[in-house]
């Protein structure tokens, strides 16, 4: 199966690549968005993006590091008090803010230039390998079964976390396994999407399919086609007028939502 | 009539703070109980602990199954909360809400089958919102809402009903109706403990009272007919010239 991904040409690998990270960010992203995590997501992607510079610093694989990263991030929000006395947007922002102070830190102190900031922040699609390629297959198949397989638990906790409780549920366990699976989904897409795109594919679909329906399915169904549709977009408009391949994506996810509201604006 | 419920010399906090101490009261199954008390007492506390999210600081907190035996948790628990606790920018359609309360019987399904959908349509039908089904969460005002999640409580026919200020935003036809259904369940058999800092709603429907209020630090809970503790007398005795509506500032929420 390398093989093949291997002779196949660059421009494919990175639709390829750009389609897997947008399925597993826009599927998980409806969850991130209704609960009101855009910006935890965020802080999740610039751990990882500091977890690969350590990589680089301890010269270990950059998949390591981001795990390693990420674990820590999950555990702390996953661990998070709704009785604590700091607000929460505050603790995410100091989140957010550290990691990107770490992920320079590491950086000017591992022998690489500043271009490979560049890499971390936007990504570098266009350089995908075909073993980043199957990691990402696998991430997607596992995030996607999982939260298809717990989908009914992980609604019920985000809406009603009372009740999720009287009804038996054990909710900090499913709360830690669905930032688990949200960590896994950034950990293994940041080094190839980077953290502007990752953070977009898990914000924009999901408005786009909430601000088109109010349906459970529809939702779903909208943020997925909506990120296979910036994918295939943002590639082809990188491709064809000699773009940046990650803002090229993002753009067009923008462009998709802005005629969603536009929809919605009509249609009210 | 058997138990299902007793609290003995239960005491309860968060963290080595304590907001009740030395709760004692047993509830009856088919009993209709009213807990009462200021807001910042610690009826949301007492709430927590009842559904299994507090563990008691001392004392014990025991259910019992339909055959009289100890059990750590009730198979099926109706419990109804205030509706400004929920997210109502959800895709929830009425329908999606109220299935929620089946999702213990539902195992791995995802999709509803015909039992489950005619467990919703029945619950709905109940408190008169079976026309709302396919209509948005969002569309509906608090006093619909709160009879959706009545419905979502009683969908898996629970043996125990919680209910937390199930008037709450009501205007005073829908609080009749509600009540009325409140009081139907009772009639057919339903265990209900409403929670609620409205005394004339105790006073005219429940058959046993429990009053929580300050004592020095922690809040107690005096326990009783209605026609006892709900008493000027008594309250006065309890709660001085100020009242049970005098706040306490000891409890993060209110309740």
């Amino acid at each position: 199966m390398l093989a093949y991904f291997d002779n196949l040409d660059f421009t494919v690998l990175a639709f390829l690549a750009a389609t897997l990270v947008s399925l597993m960010t826009s599927y998980i992203g409806v969850m991130v968005v209704l609960r009101r995590m855009a910006f935890v997501g965020a802080t999740l992607a610039q751990l990882a993006t500091a977890g690969i510079a350590l990589s680089g610093l301890l010269e270990i694989p950059c998949n390591a590091g981001a795990v390693v990263m990420m674990l820590l991030g999950v555990g702390f929000f996953a661990q998070q008090d709704t009785r604590q006395h700091l607000p929460s947007e505050g603790l995410i922002g100091a989140g957010y803010v550290a990691a990107g102070a770490l992920a320079v830190l590491f950086m000017a102190l591992a022998p690489h230039t500043d271009s490979d900031m560049l890499g971390l922040l936007f990504g570098n699609i266009l350089a995908v390998s075909a073993q980043d390629l199957l990691l990402m297959l696998a991430a997607l198949l596992l995030v996607t079964a999982v939260n298809a397989l717990f989908c009914k638990q992980f609604l019920l906790i985000a809406f009603d976390p009372m009740m999720a409780q009287a009804l038996g549920y054990k909710v900090k366990l499913w709360n830690w396994l669905f930032y688990l699976s949200l960590g896994l989904a950034i950990a293994v897409a940041i080094h190839t999407a980077g953290v502007l795109l990752v953070f977009s594919m898990l914000v924009l679909p999901p408005l786009t399919g909430l601000a088109l329906s109010q349906k459970w399915t529809a939702v779903w169904a909208i943020s997925v086609l909506s990120s296979l549709l910036a994918a295939g977009g943002g590639v082809w408009l990188s491709a064809r007028w000699d773009l940046p391949t990650g803002a090229s994506i993002i753009a067009v996810s923008c462009g998709l939502f802005g005629l969603a509201l536009l929809k919605k604006r009509i249609c009210a | 009539m058997k138990e299902i419920l007793q609290f003995s010399h239960v005491s309860l906090g968060y963290g080595k703070r304590s907001i009740l101490k030395d709760i004692n009261f047993s509830v009856e199954r088919g009993q209709y109980i009213g807990l009462v008390g200021p807001n910042g007492v610690g009826k949301s506390t007492l709430l927590k602990a009842i559904l299994g999210m507090l563990s008691p600081q001392e004392g014990e907190i025991t259910f019992f199954n339909s055959q009289g035996q100890r059990t750590p948790r009730l198979a099926q628990l109706g419990y109804m909360p205030q509706h400004q606790s929920l997210e109502l920018l959800f895709p929830l359609s009425v329908f999606d809400v109220v299935l929620m309360g089946r999702y213990a019987q539902m195992g791995w399904r995802f999709w509803p089958n015909a039992e489950d959908k005619e467990a919703v349509r029945r619950s709905l039908e109940r408190v008169k919102m079976l026309e709302y089904a396919q209509n948005h969460i969002s569309e509906l005002s608090g006093g619909q809402l709160q009879r959706v999640l009545m419905a979502r409580a009683i969908v898996a026919d629970p043996e125990l009903l919680l209910l937390d200020e199930p008037t709450n935003g009501m205007d005073l036809g829908a609080s009749q109706d509600t009540l009325s259904i409140i009081k139907e369940l009772h009639d057919q058999g339903m265990t209900v403990i409403i929670v609620t800092h409205l005394l004339d709603i105790v006073a005219q429907n429940t058959q046993a009272v429990g009053i929580l209020h300050q004592n020095g630090e922690w809040a107690q809970m005096t326990w009783g007919e209605p026609q006892r503790v709900l008493s000027q007398e008594f309250l006065s005795e309890l709660y001085g010239q100020a009242g049970p509506d005098a706040k306490s500032n000891r409890e993060p929420q209110k309740s």
